[in-house]
C-alpha cells in the first residue's frame, strides 16, 4: 500500500494545526490519501490539549511579549512548546465505519510501533507508556495523541524532542513550581529526555525524519511516497484556519470541567514527600514528586507517569503506587510506599476540597439520581 | 480474558456510535455502559449548545479521554433543547452512571422515520458482541 509521506519546515502554529485537522476530514471523507506529515513549526509556539485553559497551562504575558503564538490542539493531553527542534508527526488515516474507537486504539499500538522502531535504529532504547508516552527508561521523549474527525477520519499525532530548551518551557508554561531556579530545572530535565541527549549526537531534523519514517514503512507495511499538499488540500487548509485556528474563541474557549490543584507535604524517616497534584475533573492529570528524600529520578518518573490520566479512586491510586514499588522498591531508597500513597492521596483530597461546593439543587427535571435511567 | 458484563436496558433503543436513545415526545440521549467503557475515563464532554439543530450523524459535542479526543455524532435529526450541563461540569458521571445522571442531551426529532433505523436491545447486543470479537482478534496487545 502507498502512503503519501509532507515534509514541512517553520509552519505557523494556526497552519500546523489546521493542516492536521483538515487532513483528517478529507482522509475520513475519503478526498484524500492516507499521509504522514512530519514537520516543525516555526520557533516557538505553545499548544495547549483541546480542553485545556490557555490561563491555566501557559504564561501568556509572556507568550505576548515574546511573539510566541498560542494556539489549541484538536488532539487531548498537556501543554508543549513546539519549534525548529520538535519533530511534529502527524498521520491521518481512514476510520472503519462505526468501529473506530477499538480501531484507533489498535492502530495507535502500530503508531506507536512506527515511532519506535525510528528511535530503535538509532540506538535510542524507547518504549510505549499508557496511555499516550514514549519514553526512554521513564523519561518521556514522545506526547502523543488522537483525534477522530467527525467524517470518521483519524488523526494520531506525536510530538517529538529531538532537543529542547527547558528553561524557555518552564518559562512559557505554567509550572507547578513557585520559583524557576536550577533545582527545578534539573527535576525536569530529570523527567523528560531528547533524542539528542539520548544518542549523544547532534542529529538534524532531516536526519530524523528518515528514520521515523522508515519506522513507519515497516510497522505498517507501507511505501511512502514524497509528495505536498494538494491545491484543494491547501484551500481547505486557509479555510480552516481563518474559520478556527486564528480565531480567539477557539485558542480562549474555556472549559466546564475546573482544574483542581492540591499538595500535601509528610515528614518520614527517610525526608520529607512534597506531593502536588493537579486534577481535571475526578482524574488526576498531574502529579509532581518532590521532597528532599533520595531516590532514582526513574523512579519517581516512572511513579508520576503511571498516576497521569488515573482515577483519583483512593484505593486505585493505592495500587497504582504499589504496582510501582513492586520490584523497584530498592531505587525508592527507604521511603515506604505507605507514606507516597498518604501523600498522594492528602494532595488528591485537598484537590477536592478545593472547589466542591455542596450542590444546593437537584439534576435536572430529567434524571432521578439513583434510578436505573432517565 | 474476563470481560466486563455490560448493561444493556431493554426499553432503550442504541445505534453503532454506542448511543442510547429513549425515545418519548422528546428523545433523551446518552453513551451505552460499553460505549463509555470503550472510551476509558472521560476527562472533559461538551456539547453543542440547546437550541442547536443537528442532522443525524453530524457533530453534536466533543469528548475527551486520556487523550483521546472524538467528535459525538447525532443519532437522529432534531433540536437539541437541553444537554446536561452536570455532566459537562462532571464527565465522571458519564462513566459512572451512562444510563442515568450521566446522560447527555435532550433532543427534539426532526423526522420519526430515523427511530426505525436504530436497533433494539438485542440488536445492539448482538452488534457489541461482533465488535468484541473483533477487538479480541485484532488487539495489539493495548488494554486500558
Amino acid at each position: 500500500m502507498d502512503w503519501r509521506l509532507v515534509v514541512d519546515d517553520g509552519v505557523t502554529a494556526s497552519f500546523g494545526l489546521a493542516a492536521d485537522e483538515a487532513l483528517a476530514a478529507r482522509v475520513g471523507a475519503g478526498a484524500s490519501l492516507p499521509t504522514l506529515r512530519l514537520y516543525t513549526y516555526q520557533s516557538h509556539c505553545a499548544l495547549i490539549g483541546r480542553f485545556q485553559t490557555v490561563e491555566n497551562e501557559v504564561r501568556a504575558d509572556y507568550c505576548k511579549a515574546n511573539n510566541i503564538p498560542i494556539n489549541r490542539r484538536p488532539t487531548g493531553g498537556g501543554a508543549i512548546i513546539m519549534g525548529a527542534d520538535q519533530l511534529g508527526v502527524a498521520l491521518t488515516m481512514p476510520g472503519r465505519g462505526e468501529d473506530t474507537y477499538s480501531h484507533a486504539r489498535e492502530l495507535m499500538g502500530l503508531f506507536s510501533e512506527g515511532l519506535v522502531r525510528g528511535l530503535n535504529t538509532l540506538g535510542v532504547e524507547a518504549r510505549f507508556r499508557r496511555k499516550n508516552d514514549i519514553e526512554v527508561n521513564g523519561k518521556k521523549l514522545v506526547g502523543m495523541g488522537v483525534y477522530r474527525a467527525p467524517s470518521g477520519g483519524l488523526l494520531f499525532h506525536a510530538s517529538m524532542l529531538v532537543d529542547l530548551d527547558i528553561a524557555l518551557m518552564l518559562r512559557v508554561l505554567n509550572t507547578p513550581f513557585e520559583k524557576l531556579s536550577d533545582k527545578e530545572m534539573d527535576t525536569v530535565a530529570g523527567r523528560i529526555t531528547t533524542v539528542r541527549r539520548e544518542t549523544g549526537s547532534p542529529i538534524t531534523l532531516d536526519e530524523m525524519r528518515l528514520v521515523i519514517a522508515d519506522g513507519f514503512g515497516s510497522a505498517f507495511d507501507v511505501n511512502l511516497i514524497s509528495s505536498d499538499f494538494t491545491a484543494e488540500e491547501r484551500a481547505g487548509i486557509a479555510k480552516l484556519e481563518q474559520e478556527k485556528y486564528l480565531r480567539e474563541d477557539w485558542v480562549y474557549q474555556t472549559t466546564a470541567v475546573p482544574d483542581r490543584n492540591g499538595s500535601a507535604k509528610i515528614k518520614t524517616p527517610a525526608g520529607l514527600i512534597d506531593v502536588r497534584v493537579t486534577m481535571a475533573g475526578s482524574i488526576i492529570k498531574a502529579v509532581f514528586i518532590g521532597g528532599d528524600f533520595f531516590a532514582s529520578e526513574n523512579a519517581v518518573a516512572d511513579l508520576e507517569a503511571s498516576l497521569r490520566w488515573h482515577t483519583s479512586q483512593p484505593e486505585k491510586v493505592a495500587v497504582a503506587i504499589e504496582k510501582i514499588f513492586q520490584g523497584r522498591s530498592a531505587e525508592f531508597n527507604g521511603i515506604q510506599s505507605k507514606f507516597l500513597i498518604e501523600a498522594v492521596q492528602k494532595a488528591i483530597a485537598r484537590a477536592r476540597a478545593a472547589e466542591n461546593p455542596m450542590r444546593a439543587e437537584p439534576y435536572g427535571c430529567y434524571v432521578n439520581p439513583g434510578g436505573p435511567y432517565v | 480474558m474476563q470481560r466486563e458484563k455490560r448493561a444493556i436496558p431493554d426499553d432503550l433503543f442504541y445505534d453503532r456510535n454506542d448511543f442510547w436513545i429513549k425515545v418519548a415526545e422528546e428523545a433523551v440521549i446518552g453513551l451505552t455502559d460499553y460505549g463509555q467503557g470503550n472510551i476509558g475515563d472521560i476527562l472533559y464532554l461538551e456539547l453543542v449548545p440547546a437550541g442547536t439543530v443537528v442532522r443525524r450523524g453530524e457533530r453534536c459535542g466533543s469528548i475527551e479521554s486520556g487523550k483521546w479526543v472524538g467528535s459525538l455524532l447525532a443519532p437522529v435529526s432534531g433540536m437539541i433543547v437541553e444537554t446536561n450541563r452536570d455532566a459537562e461540569a462532571d464527565p465522571h458521571m458519564v462513566n459512572a452512571d451512562p444510563f442515568g445522571r450521566g446522560w447527555l442531551y435532550r433532543i427534539e426529532p426532526a423526522d420519526r422515520n430515523e427511530i426505525g433505523l436504530l436497533m433494539d436491545s438485542g440488536a445492539y447486543q448482538a452488534w457489541m458482541e461482533e465488535r468484541i470479537c473483533l477487538e479480541e482478534k485484532n488487539s495489539q496487545g493495548w488494554i486500558d
